[in-house]
């Protein structure tokens, strides 16, 4: 039965979102907490054992709060607005193997994917163009020139972003020479994690994990790239006339786009289920997989808490004069080495 | 116009990781409640206390100087009638309410200085935040009960008064 | 059959955003209408099995052109409201205009015999690289060709608006 893609799906899929889901609210705990750490303060620690209830307690109380629609604002779309964020990030996890069978004649098959498209690399960008779409209509519909300029100048970020990371994203694409995510992954199973791979291409591979990832931050509005919203400065910028659960949605979708972000440059670059050593089964894959994207997560958050915030035109000086001509010399000298039999 | 990315950007931003991830290792500098009152510098204090004589008995006699002399008028006090002090048999003034609303107060200690009997010192702890704003206004019991429940100032009225004594500098 | 009614569900679905696109009567609300119809023709091209093709729907349509006409709206139109109004007039004329489009269009749809479904296989990303990259090599430089013609294009018309930098 499971051989249905439908059964398959919500077999793979409710766990998954339920993860997800948790791992956001963890997420936000996680972030004050290592903050606190950083900053040689306690983080928030009194709900719950070392405060793990906290999000539990933030949902309630944005539950709670008042739910204000300006008067002059378009209700449809303010309302309409919140909702896609989250449901857009998720749906982009959907191509992402968390785990991996050995069958019987040793044959690597990365299966933990909700959907295995093969189409698996465009599905996620398609959702990620598709994001900066909801924050826009936030931004407009609230009848704010702030938030109109916000959302700008976040669809500004979001589109020349996604050039770069399309680019780095094909760097994988052309080692493994498929776009399914599952193949990709099998691909480095055999020749090694495309960012670490000991060969004359890991240079080109860790190149482009490092501005897939970075291009990743930007998409997701980390700090250092994070001007649209620019907590200190503008006050959450584009959602700063949405109140409670509104605007905790909104919040939710950055921190689980940070998740996702982890998760899809692990299974991209660093191999995702496909271990260093040991058995190579489907619990062993599990956890190879989180521990990878385990630690991208912790440098995210990391990063966020330490660098400065780019500038509106440093932002988009970094992305069309660096990045865009660095990630189209990568993709020239990752197919260099395709034809040349270094990958 | 200048380069966002450049060499000198990577190195600073990877020390900087380099900070924040050697804080990480750090004990934290913040506490968990109230901060102690040894951890505090010499001169610190923050809330009051009355306190009883060495006979056992209330000190304060009810003269109100404090009252009088308080710069933000945060003190009432209503005096009681005069007793036959039952420890030295003379005849003494006492309390009958006093009142100090910390919320005004400036810490300015004017109160303490001014007290004849050193009737009214100062503590070395804060009081904990309430619910309301009575939680702050300081009554009779609270000020009896910090006798002994919070760390006591050096500085009492004699004390204070004999340090500003100007025979003593001429020496 | 069920093929059948989930194809039926986005047609619908597709058809009536599509006449919300030209009967809203706000602006925005229309390019975001389009936005559906675009995302709903990807759909349509997945069920086809053209999962290539509705990926680069998606990411070109829906986030490349839309976003060109949000900021199209945004820079051009007046946003003292966030109402945009665009009413549309002549709707009998129009109505009209349209039947007489589609009533010969879909007859000779109807007419026409496709021959059997050949069963082939669907055509996945290889195939259409190896075809772009092998017989059809020419047209694809030449297209690249064309982009760049049309980018080189922009980048004059945008440096022509403002005379006075000399840069």
């Amino acid at each position: 039965m499971l051989d249905n893609p439908i059964v398959w799906a919500f077999a793979i899929g409710g766990p998954l979102i339920t993860f997800l889901m948790g791992g956001g609210a963890v997420a936000t705990w996680w972030e004050r907490r290592f903050a606190g750490k950083m900053q040689t303060r306690f983080g928030p620690n009194r709900v719950g054992p070392q405060g793990i209830l906290q999000p539990v307690a933030d949902a309630f109380k944005m539950m709670q709060k008042e739910d204000i629609v300006p008067r002059a604002a378009d209700r449809t779309l303010f309302n309409l607005a919140p909702i896609f964020p989250p449901f857009l990030v998720i749906a982009s996890a959907a191509v992402i193997p968390f785990a991996a069978t050995v069958d019987a004649t040793g044959k690597y098959d990365p299966t933990g994917a909700v959907a295995e498209l093969d189409i698996g690399i465009l599905w996620v960008l398609s959702m990620a163009g598709l994001m900066v779409f909801p924050i826009w209509v936030a931004g407009w519909s609230a009848n704010n020139k702030y938030t109109l300029l916000s959302g700008m100048r976040m669809v500004a970020q979001g589109i020349s972003y996604e050039i770069p990371m399309v680019l780095c994203a094909l760097i994988p694409v052309i080692y493994a020479g498929s776009l399914s995510l599952s193949d990709i992954v099998a691909y480095q199973h055999e020749h090694g994690w495309i960012a670490l791979s000991l060969s004359p291409s890991m240079f080109v591979g860790a190149a482009a994990m490092l501005l897939f990832f970075l291009t990743s931050l930007a998409e997701a509005n980390r700090i250092p790239f994070d001007i649209p919203e620019a907590e200190s400065e503008l006050i959450a910028g584009v959602m700063v006339e949405y109140t409670g659960i509104k605007f905790g949605i909104f919040m939710l979708a950055e921190y689980l786009h940070t998740i996702v972000a982890a998760a899809l440059t692990s299974a991209l670059f660093l191999g995702g289920p496909s271990p260093l050593f040991g058995p190579a089964g489907p619990i062993a894959g599990l956890i190879w997989m989180l521990g990878k994207t385990l630690v991208l997560f912790v440098l995210i958050y990391w990063l966020r808490w330490s660098l400065y915030r780019f500038r509106s035109d440093q932002l988009m000086d970094l992305c069309w004069k660096v990045l865009v001509p660095m990630s189209l010399l990568l993709v020239m000298l990752a197919a260099l080495m395709v034809a040349g039999g270094f990958a | 116009m200048r380069r966002s990315l450049s060499l000198r950007w990577i190195w600073q931003s990877l020390k900087a990781l380099g900070v924040t991830g050697k804080h990480v290792l750090f004990e934290p500098r913040t506490t968990e409640g109230i901060r102690s009152a040894e951890s505090r510098a010499p001169r610190y204090r923050a809330s009051f206390a009355l306190v009883h004589d060495e006979h056992g008995e209330e000190a304060c006699i009810g003269c109100s100087l404090c009252e009088k002399i308080c710069p933000s008028t945060v003190i009432t006090v209503v005096p009681g009638g005069k007793v036959e002090s039952p420890a030295t048999g003379k005849k003494r003034g006492t309390l009958e309410d006093f009142t100090l609303d910390l919320q005004a107060c400036i810490i300015c200690e004017l109160c303490v200085q001014v007290c004849p009997v050193d009737a009214i010192v100062m503590v070395r702890e804060q009081e904990t935040p309430g619910y309301s704003r009575e939680d702050l206004v300081l009554t009779m019991d609270k000020l009896y009960a910090n006798e002994h429940d919070k760390p006591r100032y050096w500085g009492s009225g004699s004390a204070l008064m004999e340090m500003q004594d100007p025979k003593k500098e001429v020496g | 059959m069920s093929p059948l009614i989930g194809f039926g569900l986005v047609a619908g679905f597709l058809l009536a955003s599509a006449v919300m696109v030209v009967r809203s009567d706000n602006l925005v609300h229309s390019v975001l209408w389009l936005s559906v119809v675009l995302v709903l023709t990807a759909v349509v091209f997945i069920l086809l099995g053209a999962t290539f093709l509705g990926g680069i729907q998606i990411i070109l349509y829906t986030g490349g052109v839309i976003t060109l006409m949000l900021f199209g709206i945004m820079l051009t139109g007046k946003q003292d409201t966030v109402e945009i109004p665009n009413p549309s007039e002549g709707h009998l004329a129009g109505a009209g205009a349209a039947l007489a489009f589609l009533v010969p269009t879909l007859s000779a749809i109807w007419a026409t015999d496709f021959g059997p479904d050949k069963g082939l296989p669907p055509v996945t990303a290889k195939h259409i690289g190896t075809a772009v990259l092998g017989p059809h090599l020419v047209a694809f430089e030449a297209l690249s060709v064309l982009l760049l013609a049309a980018m080189i294009g922009a980048i004059v018309l945008a440096r022509r608006s403002d005379p006075g930098e000399g840069r």
